[in-house]
């Protein structure tokens, strides 16, 4: 990384970070470093799709990793009916589609898959999102993208309230209008707001 | 953290809006286990009121020794006192072993009728109303559903609660709805905590207003009753609510024709709205609409210090 000093450099500690991250001594180029260790080998083309009208959250996302596990790199889930939960923790490459709408905490720490939502999200959508893309052709509820550190986080309708609180890298677009206290703690990132905000 | 729902069909449609409430409240079942209280309006009949009162805690019926002839008792000063007033009683029917739901015509002061009964020790009215029934007590949607017959309740407009508490006690006079004594047909349910709760309650009071327990959410109906009693009208009144109270909040009112919406400046407290030509519904969880609409809808939250009311 040429003359810049880094931690590492300076031997405050030797472990190497997984992910993308925005700190100086990521290097790019080194492959391992897109892929966790335990990632799972997927086929975008391989595709698969269920319906998930009265599956449990738990059995939705289990069923997510064992389609991941067994290939799959294009996944659509049918009928989520705004359940809560789902599509969380997610860090492998993956097409994921949700044809309807989320309900709280969709697609929260993921690092990696690009999803697809064609309904609505609620409360805390890809909360701490690592990369990715996570669109949303509908509304989103507050709590959009909170603390998210990379990615790009899309929602065409309007958002609620404090969309990006806490944001520490990555991209938010808001087609609409926002609400109260959005960017409250920022630190870090870009927020794209074609609507109001709601809070003057 | 508390769940509230509510739901209005528009034009005057009625429907089975016992059923859709319980199934509202059963999907924000998580949110709060602890009671679970049901505002439901029906077409009512002319001249005659409907009132719901409770004699006893469900949990003084499990533990004490005397409260099964108390019960008695009570309800027999009720009937004494509303004969004596000169209300005429047209229909009893037992809720449970301590709710009763009685049908009476009557002409005369309702707010001296009704402080009048409340005098009774260990009586509470939960509601009074031309088309207002408000039941409530401990456990889930469908448990208190089932307990007092809710499924098949035809009518306009409901709101609902689920309530985890965390101001007050676990009891039936701390669970909401709230109605808005004196008023027919007023009731409210709230997901937040007032933190201007006593100098508000203190105010209300001086003006001869009664509380019947400590929990926050009452006030918000004490309160919206007062403005109403001023002459004002809901929606003025709510919109003077944002100002007026402090704190975090959420809290639907339903009137015998109205249901309305307001949320703090914060929005600090979750809202999910569905609205469509002949329907509207609203709860803290998306969900909770989707458990009567199973098809995809568009849904939105609304903004900070918003107030909304719709009319059946």
């Amino acid at each position: 990384m040429g003359s810049v000093t880094t931690s590492h450099d300076m031997g405050l500690h030797e472990e190497q970070l997984a992910g993308r991250t925005q700190q100086m001594y990521f290097s790019a180029s080194e492959e391992e470093n897109y892929t966790y260790p335990w990632a799972y080998e997927v086929d975008y083309d391989k595709s698969a799709e269920f319906d998930a009208a009265d599956m449990g959250i738990s059995e939705i996302n289990l069923k997510i990793r064992e389609l991941m596990k067994s290939g799959h790199g294009t996944i659509t889930v049918q009928n989520p009916r705004a359940k809560h939960s789902l599509g969380v923790g997610i860090l492998n490459r993956l097409n994921l589609k949700f044809e309807g709408s989320l309900g709280y905490f969709g697609c929260g720490l993921i690092d990696g898959p690009n999803v697809h939502i064609t309904g609505r999200v609620g409360w805390s959508c890809a909360e701490n999102m690592m990369a990715g893309t996570v669109v949303i052709e509908k509304n989103a509820g507050s709590l959009f993208g909170a603390a998210i550190r990379g990615g790009d986080l899309v929602c065409k309708g309007q958002a609620g309230a404090r969309v990006g609180i806490d944001q520490k890298g990555g991209t938010i677009i808001v087609g609409d209008s926002v609400g109260a206290f959005t960017g409250f703690m920022m630190q870090r990132g870009r927020m794209i707001i074609l609507g109001d905000d709601r809070s003057r | 953290m508390c769940g509230i729902a509510g739901l209005i069909w528009k034009g005057g449609v009625t429907s089975d809006i016992g059923s859709e409430m319980t199934q509202m409240l059963q999907a924000l079942k998580h949110r709060g286990p602890d009671s679970t209280g049901f505002a439901l309006y029906g077409k009512g009949e002319e001249g005659v009121h409907i009132l719901r009162f409770k004699v006893a805690e469900q949990e003084d019926m499990k533990t004490g020794f005397d409260i099964h002839k108390q019960v008695i008792e009570r309800k027999a000063a009720v009937d004494t006192r509303l004969e004596e007033m000169g209300a005429d009683v047209t229909a009893r029917e037992d809720a449970t072993d301590y709710a009763f739901r009685y049908h009476f015509k009557f002409g005369g002061d309702l707010k001296r009728l009704i402080d009048f009964i409340e005098d009774i020790e260990g009586v509470e009215i939960l509601s009074v109303g031309k088309g207002l029934e408000l039941i409530k007590d401990l456990g889930d949607a469908a448990l208190v559903s089932e307990q007092y017959g809710l499924n098949g309740f035809v009518g306009t407009h409901a709101i609902g609660h689920t309530r985890m508490a965390t101001e007050s006690d676990v009891d039936i006079r701390s669970a909401h709805p709230y109605w808005a004594y004196p008023f027919n047909d007023v009731s409210v349910v709230h997901n937040g905590q007032l933190t201007n709760y006593w100098t508000n309650r203190r105010d209300l009071e001086r003006r001869g207003h009664r509380f019947m327990s400590n929990c926050d959410s009452e006030l918000i109906a004490v309160y919206i009753a007062d403005r109403i009693d001023q002459g004002e009208e809901l929606e003025a009144a709510m919109t003077r609510s944002i100002d007026e109270l402090d704190g975090v909040f959420t809290y639907l009112v339903a009137t015998g024709n109205q249901l309305g919406m307001a949320k703090d400046v914060m929005g600090a407290k979750p809202m999910v709205l569905y609205e469509s030509d002949e329907f509207v519904g609203l709860a803290s969880e998306e969900v909770a609409i989707r458990s009567i609409f199973p098809r995809e809808i568009d849904t939105w939250d609304p903004y900070q210090g918003e107030v909304k009311v719709w009319a059946a």
